[in-house]
């Protein structure tokens, strides 16, 4: 095919998601200052701002757009945003399951949800949504912890098995931002 | 009636059109104002209606609605409720006057028609007749028509999209973008009515809703998230309605009366339904069996209750809306009502209690997507307000995986235009076909989504279950049209397939009902195809020369020479013009457009460093300027294109 691949195409400043908004890799982004930087981009580089321009221009307008989409959308989301920055330092996931405690967990919570909206429970409902919260409040500040302090120089030989710990963080806010979708969910078809 | 003074000068004007339910409205910018022009009825809103008579002719409007009771069977009323179905969606058809013809073949399957007797005609050729009438109104009133923003439910999925597209074609119109209902109301109130913050939109039509929650700032709207059911709407209040008068005419439900009764019987229930806006209670004679006459009483609280089952559905909507955009109801700035079913009380209430304040109705809710399409036309054409909108998708984008589930690529309401990619593996030894099956839609099983394409990556190397690597890229543009790739990574074997959903009626199909609807067959598609390819030819020469001069220090050795080369060989196809000349042009706008292909991606990098270093003001606004200095040129020269080809209008 004699048409460029799209990266060899528009290579510019290159990498992930954090060097291509230019972002300072962290867990704890300032989200304002993350939307901030996508609208500048967006108002600069959407391919509305090119509509008398050749195809040409128009088509590289478009892949800019679409990876400065991506990449906010995956440093907008706490789960997409952990893993990128564990890939980063190069901590790789451990083989095997998840801790046996936390599948029981995962279990019970589960199994909680299907019998309140069975007995259209909305105040357990509540309750289930705001424990899940709590947790994923939780995970989230164990990995500002975790994550900000080996981005800031700290080695993973220096903690207490940091690895696990952080893919055990990152498991837990995964969870949480799937399971309080689903509760919301039902909590909408009671009301 | 407002005319502009004739100039012969004027550059062309593009045009916003609401297609709707129940009416339509074309509209357009005049001194920085959006304004409704005047339809064939003499009014704003023209209904949706199209007769077709038995002699041949077609009546749109008001004219077609004085035969919904006299003629049913050829009068078509609520067109976009079809738009894009299959005729199995709608093989359990409602309380309607429309006879639907039943397929013959499997192809006829796929489109739901309506049989007028002695033919047939399908929803986008109905809708065609609709835009038609709003193309001549626009064309007399402005002269000079330029291209055209089409409103659909943000909720529309590809299908009916690309049915609306087809309309627009068929009626002679350049889509410059289908813009979502809700997010040209927003874009109305954000540019007209100067507001600013969080806004849920509530766009209740006449047979579609849609919920959209969006940000309004300076220069930039952005949609956070957007829902709704593209099958619900006014004409369901009007058939409960009916339903009652059917009753108390002596027909029992489920009972199935002749067409002009049913006819009848809506009619009056728009009555009853418009006269509750005003008054607590109405009261109507109808006729009954045996020719006596009975009184039909109504109330607002009646009307309540006939109306909660829809108006539940529509708060369930909202509900998940602000949840998407992670909202409460007391964080916005304001709900602001759309679609003429707000005009309703019981409406108004529900969306009241459902958002805990007063709904803002400034701008007419009839005329408020209108006013936004044609702002959106201004602008995307260089004429208007330099605004930004981001959109998102309705509808997630998946993949049928194994045991018929979909993962989901693209989930509902990012922002577009948008990419993502997902790696699948191949299930059974030495497999060397993978077939990808594209859906569209929420639903957890795959089939019952809507599939919008189906493709199989063939030449995949002989390997154990669960080798191979399968790494599917998906793409959606500006206007929302989706392009999957997918490549085998170890041996890097790769297809592209642009998503065009088919509903039933093929591009050729589509073609053949062009040149039909032309007065000169495929004579005048070819004159007008090659007057297209003059414009763009000058527009591409202009934007390249302005680029050469801006930014030639950007251009590889060799490389220069070929982008002077490509620009020599397009002025001189110019030069030549005559009546082949689409042809040759095209092909030379191809030819450039492939020499300055790697360039221009480097001209887009200057451009975004720039931003990330903080001149993005100077630097990217003097590229947009050169946009839009280059679409001065267009219209000069599309003047003296209408100007000499358009003697039949």
């Amino acid at each position: 095919m004699d048409t460029p691949s799209p990266s060899a195409e528009v290579r510019g400043p290159s990498g992930d998601a954090f060097d291509l908004l230019a972002i300072p890799p962290a867990f704890g982004l300032d989200l304002a200052e993350l939307s901030e930087r996508h609208r500048a981009l967006s108002l600069s580089l959407h391919p509305d701002r090119f509509a008398g321009q050749s195809a040409a221009v128009r088509r590289a307008a478009l892949q800019k757009a679409v990876a400065v989409n991506e990449a906010h959308r995956t440093l907008r989301d706490p789960v997409s945003r952990a893993e990128l920055l564990a890939a980063r330092l190069g901590l790789a996931a451990p083989a095997g399951p998840e801790s046996l405690e936390f599948l029981e967990h995962v279990m019970e919570l589960r199994e909680a949800l299907a019998e309140a909206s069975q007995a259209r429970d909305e105040a357990r409902l509540v309750g289930l949504i705001q424990g899940t919260e709590a947790e994923r409040d939780r995970a989230s500040a164990a990995l500002v912890v975790l994550l900000d302090g080996l981005v800031s120089g700290g080695h993973p030989e220096a903690m207490n098995s940091p690895t696990s710990a952080v893919f055990e963080q990152i498991a837990r806010l995964r969870y949480a931002a799937r399971f309080l979708e689903a509760a919301r969910a039902e909590l909408d078809d009671l009301s | 009636m407002l005319l502009d003074i004739f100039d012969p000068k004027a550059p062309p004007r593009a045009i916003g059109i609401d297609l709707g339910t129940t009416n339509s409205i074309v509209a357009v910018v005049r001194d920085e104002r959006p304004v409704a022009l005047t339809t064939c009825d003499g009014e704003a809103l023209l209904p949706s209606i199209v007769h077709y008579g038995a002699s041949g002719s077609v009546l749109v409007g008001r004219a077609a609605r004085a035969y919904l009771e006299r003629d049913p069977g050829r009068t078509i009323a609520s067109v976009k409720r079809y738009m894009g179905h299959a005729h199995a969606d709608h093989s359990a058809q409602q309380l309607t006057n429309i006879v639907l013809a039943v397929p013959s073949t499997e192809a006829e399957e796929k489109t739901v028609r309506f049989d007028l007797g002695d033919r047939t005609v399908s929803p986008v050729e109905v809708s065609a007749e609709i835009l038609r009438s709003l193309r001549q109104s626009a064309v007399d009133q402005l002269t000079h028509v330029g291209g055209v923003v089409i409103t659909v439910p943000a909720y529309f999925d590809d299908a009916q999209r690309q049915a609306t597209r087809d309309a627009a074609r068929l009626a002679g119109l350049e889509v410059l973008r289908l813009l979502n209902e809700p997010t040209a109301a927003a874009l109305a109130y954000g540019l007209e009515a100067q507001k600013s913050g969080t806004f849920a939109v509530y766009d209740l039509g006449g047979g579609t809703f849609d919920i959209t929650v969006l940000d309004l700032m300076e220069g930039v709207f952005q949609v956070r998230s957007t829902g709704g059911d593209s099958q619900l709407g006014g004409d369901d209040f009007d058939r409960a309605i009916a339903a009652r008068v059917l009753q108390l005419q002596g027909f029992a439900a489920g009972q199935s009366p002749p067409a002009e009764v049913i006819s009848l019987a809506l009619d009056t229930a728009r009555q009853v339904k418009h006269g509750l806006t005003e008054q607590e209670s109405v009261q109507v004679l109808v006729p009954v069996r045996g020719g006596a006459e009975a009184t039909f009483t109504l109330d607002r609280r009646a009307l309540r209750e006939l109306c909660q089952p829809w108006l539940d559905r529509t708060g369930k909507a909202c509900r998940r809306a602000l949840r998407d955009a992670g909202v409460e109801p007391s964080g916005l700035d304001g709900v602001v009502l759309v679609g003429g079913s707000t005009r309703m009380p019981a409406v108004r209430d529900f969306v009241r209690e459902t958002f805990g304040r007063e709904p803002l109705s400034d701008i007419d809710p009839d005329l408020v997507v209108a006013y936004g399409a044609a702002l959106s036309a201004a602008a995307l054409s260089g004429q208007g307000d330099d605004v930004l909108l981001l959109d998102v998708l309705p509808l997630s984008l998946g993949v049928e995986t194994m045991g018929g589930g979909v993962d989901k690529i693209l989930p509902r309401n990012t922002t577009i235009p948008a990419g993502a990619r997902s790696t699948f593996t191949t299930y059974a030894d030495n497999q060397t076909g993978f077939e990808i099956h594209v859906v569209q839609g929420e639903r957890e099983l795959a089939q019952d989504c809507r599939s919008l394409a189906r493709f199989t990556l063939r030449g995949i190397p002989p390997l154990p279950a669960g080798l191979a690597r399968l790494e599917v890229h998906f793409s959606v543009d500006e206007n929302n049209l989706l392009e999957v790739r997918a490549r085998e990574t170890t041996t890097g074997i790769e297809q592209r397939v642009e998503v065009r959903p088919s509903y039933g009626l093929s591009d050729d199909m589509i073609e053949d009902m062009l040149i039909a609807a032309l007065e000169y067959g495929e004579d005048d598609l070819e004159r007008r195809r090659t007057a297209d390819a003059t414009v763009e030819a000058r527009r591409v020469l202009l934007a390249t020369k302005k680029a050469l001069a801006a930014d030639a220090d950007l251009l590889e050795p060799g490389e220069a020479d070929r982008v002077q080369g490509a620009v020599l060989a397009l002025e001189q196809a110019l030069e030549q013009g005559g009546s082949a000349s689409g042809a040759l042009l095209n092909h030379r706008v191809e030819a450039l457009d492939h020499a300055t292909r790697e360039w221009a991606g480097r001209r887009m990098n200057r451009a975004f460093s720039a931003v990330l270093a903080g001149q993005d003001v100077t630097t990217v606004a003097k590229s947009v300027a050169a946009a839009r200095g280059v679409e001065a040129h267009v219209e000069e020269h599309e003047q003296g294109r209408q100007g000499r080809g358009r003697g039949s209008e």
